[in-house]
């Protein structure tokens, strides 16, 4: 038996027994029987399992229960007595007293007896339990490593210098449009065209002289479905311990739809700065934070006369005159408009603004904020609105002389048709007044001839007399109506009204005192009047007369003269206390020619006549409010400019 | 037929004229004078039926009460005396309105300017 070999051999001092040797050895050495049971074991063996020499010697691995898989362990014992055979397990787990668990590297040799019979197992092991850890790590890591490879969305490959794929992931696949599902060995330079073949082998020199570690590039991947892929490629090499280039991995992304995006967002730009830089208005942007122009086109340059440049340099007020047309100051009312545009408003303004040149031009800004993430940007567009001004400015004359015209015209028909009425008026009037003397005259002629006595004719003569006489004065009171129609009055000074009723007072002083009557005067500080001073004059003569003359019988008359202005026009009223007018029945004929309305030997109904063309030659009017034996207001009404 | 006849007239050579015409054409029976519409509605209205004019000239244009205003004031006279006075109205007015007016009284049966000739004093009492 080995046991007994090694312990039997002598040993000297200084010497060491192979007993010794096998003790020192790390490696675990023990014998076992072909019942399984321990004969001999080293003291590593006692070391590792924690036991003493003597507590294993004698006990099988059942007993001992070293081994995870004793009865395993004792068959392949027993397999290589039976066998003669050595017998190498690689690995092989074991535990200590302590349940922990090692991994050995076993030899098991067999051991002839003297007969040559193989009666005892020797077992050599060597502890791997750190290699076996190691490699369960980076089993398990490439594991992990295996499934991103295999896993990832981008396509992924290995290839070596030539560029032949050495491995490529489910992404490539499908990348390249391949139905394989088994990643096999493959080639690139089937997949890029011959120019980005070049490129990339040249880039690959670089990376396997380790000039540099990793490069990208885009390149054009042909699919097998014959699409063209845009892919952008990152490649980063992977060297050995010594440097030496073993492997690259090539990263694809496909930015196909990125790259058409793009080229379609670069199309739309460039669409958009076309049709902004020729849009015939002036468009700015300002960031509102800074007050700064960060982009102007062609037409703000035009309409300023700055170029691009100098607009970026300047602020908001710099394009404004001081103050605008409305009297604001440009500065302060534009910050506030532009704040308004900031809060989300559409502004929309005219506004006068400065031109390098100085120069003032009328515009119509519309102030729109855009949607800057992050900054306060507001679109300032900006149209020259000149033109337009002047058009609307324009029309706006024309306008105002039209309507003057139409105003002018209107007054000229108005002085027509006032014309036409009081001319038709005059004619019923003339012909009437004539007519009656005249035809007296006949009659009496008629008269006289049926029986020309001496006695008719005296009576002829005597009558004619009369009819002639009240024939001038009709003709007279008719000329003189003529002659204050036909002129608008221009003879116009500057009359005090207080004395021309001082006058009137006095013209009239005798009758004053014989009927005992009042004369009031009120002009509320109304005096100096500009207007013609003999219309005037007859005006208030014949009104205060009147006054006197229908006074009632034993009421003394109260007469009251004022003056009061109007929005428009200067009031002149002459109020009496006498015997009134039925204007019911005598209103349409009260301002008439040869109307009289009162049994007085004086009147002869040319006064009011006269008096209504006077003050209508002064551009005014007359009215009169009246009641029988309640007295009668004169109304004069006149335009106010002709108060001084 | 000689009627009674009242001329309504503030013009005094107009009714010494046409008196003497009326007299000469020996139409009138009697000429009654009224200067003033208001005296020859009171006259009316006081008269008895066989004083009352058949026939009266009435002038437009007179101070007071005139033409038009005694056409309002008739209305008042009894109607059996309304029946018996026929009124002609007589006026130098040629205003289409004063025709017009006149012609739309029911108690106006003519309208005639003056002056009026014998001629169309001896048609109006030949009605």
């Amino acid at each position: 038996m080995l046991g007994d070999k090694v312990d039997s051999k002598p040993h000297s001092e200084g010497v060491f027994t192979y007993k010794d040797v096998v003790n020192k050895l790390a490696q675990l050495v023990y014998v076992k029987d072909a019942a399984g049971t321990y004969l001999m074991v080293n003291q590593a063996f006692c070391d590792m399992t924690g036991y003493a020499n003597d507590e294993i010697l004698g006990k099988n691995d059942l007993e001992l229960g070293l081994f995870l898989n004793p009865e395993q362990i004792m068959s392949a014992d027993k397999e290589v007595i039976d066998s003669g055979q050595k017998k190498y397990i690689p690995v092989e787990p074991f535990t200590d007293k302590y349940g922990s668990l090692y991994w050995f590297q076993t030899s098991k040799t067999p051991i002839k007896n003297e007969l040559g019979e193989v009666c005892q197992v020797l077992v050599i092991s060597s502890d791997i339990t750190n290699r076996i850890q190691v490699e369960q790590r980076l089993y398990a890591s490439e594991l992990r490593y295996k499934s991103i490879f295999e896993n990832n969305y981008s396509g992924i490959i290995l290839v070596n210098k030539e560029l032949d794929i050495l491995n490529k992931n489910k992404a490539f696949n499908r990348l390249i449009n391949s139905a394989e599902t088994v990643l096999e060995a493959d080639d690139l330079k089937k997949y890029i065209t011959q120019e980005d073949q070049s490129d990339l082998e040249d880039l690959m020199t670089g990376l396997v002289s380790r000039n540099y570690e990793y490069f990208d590039l885009t390149l054009d991947l042909k699919t097998n479905s014959e699409d063209v892929i845009n892919a952008l490629c990152f490649v980063i090499g992977l060297y050995d311990d010594d440097g030496i280039f073993k492997e690259a991995i090539v990263t694809f992304q496909d930015i196909t739809e990125d790259l058409k995006n793009r080229l379609a967002l670069e199309e739309s730009e460039t669409r958009f700065r076309v049709m902004v830089e020729n849009a015939t208005e002036a468009l700015m942007l300002m960031d509102y934070d800074s007050g700064k122009y960060i982009d102007v086109n062609r037409s703000a340059e035009d309409l300023f006369g700055f170029t691009r440049e100098e607009l970026l340099k300047l602020k908001l007020g710099d394009l404004s005159p001081m103050l605008q047309s409305n009297g604001d100051y440009s500065d302060s009312s534009f910050a506030d408009k532009i704040k308004k545009a900031i809060q989300g408003d559409s502004v929309i303004y005219e506004w006068t603004v400065k031109r390098k040149d100085n120069k003032l031009i009328p515009c119509e800004v519309r102030l729109v904020k855009l949607p800057f993430e992050g900054n306060r940007i507001v679109r300032v567009s900006v149209v020259d609105i000149s033109d337009r001004k002047r058009s609307e400015k324009m029309l706006k004359l024309e306008k105002l002389k039209l309507e003057k015209k139409n105003e002018e015209l209107g007054t000229l028909n108005q002085a027509l048709e006032n014309q036409t009425n009081q001319l038709k008026e005059f004619a019923y009037i003339s012909s009437h007044n004539l007519r009656s003397p005249a035809g007296n005259i006949k009659a009496l002629l008629n008269f006289y001839r049926y029986e020309p006595t001496k006695e008719n004719f005296n009576i002829l003569l005597e009558k004619l007399e009369i009819v002639s006489t009240d024939l001038l004065d009709t003709i007279n009171d008719l000329a003189e109506a003529v002659k204050i129609k036909n002129e608008i009055a221009n003879d116009f000074t500057k009359v005090s009204l207080s004395r021309l009723i001082d006058k009137t007072k006095d013209s009239l002083s005798q009758q004053i005192i014989d009927s005992a009557a009042v004369v009031e005067v009120d002009l509320n500080g109304i005096d100096e009047i500009k207007a013609s001073k003999s219309y005037m004059e007859s005006i208030l003569l014949n009104l205060t007369s009147n006054a006197l003359k229908y006074s009632r019988k034993d009421v003394p008359p109260r007469i009251r003269i004022s003056a009061s202005q109007r929005e428009d026009s200067l009031i002149l009223n002459i109020e009496d206390n006498g015997l009134g007018i039925d204007l019911t029945r005598h209103g349409n004929k009260l301002f008439g020619l040869r109307n009289t309305f009162h049994k007085n030997k004086d009147s002869r109904g040319v006064g009011l006549f006269i008096t209504k063309a006077q003050v209508e030659a002064m551009q005014g009017s007359i009215l009169v409010e009246s009641e029988p034996n309640n007295g009668s207001t004169f109304s004069i009404k006149l335009p106010k400019e002709i108060i001084v | 037929m000689r009627k009674k006849i009242a001329i309504v007239d503030d013009d005094d050579i107009f009714q010494f004229t046409v008196k003497m015409q009326l007299e000469k054409l020996g139409l009138a029976e009697e000429v009654m004078v009224f200067s003033e519409g208001q005296e020859a509605i009171d006259f009316i209205q006081s008269a008895d039926m066989n004083e009352l004019p058949a026939l009266l000239l009435l002038d437009i244009n007179m101070p007071i009460v005139d033409g038009w205003d005694f056409l309002e004031l008739f209305k008042n006279v009894p109607e059996e005396k309304q029946q018996v006075v026929e009124i002609l109205m007589l006026s130098s007015s040629i205003n289409p309105d004063d025709v017009k007016r006149a012609e739309a009284n029911p108690f106006v049966v003519d309208y005639v300017t003056k002056p009026i000739s014998d001629a169309e004093i001896t048609k109006i009492f030949s009605k």
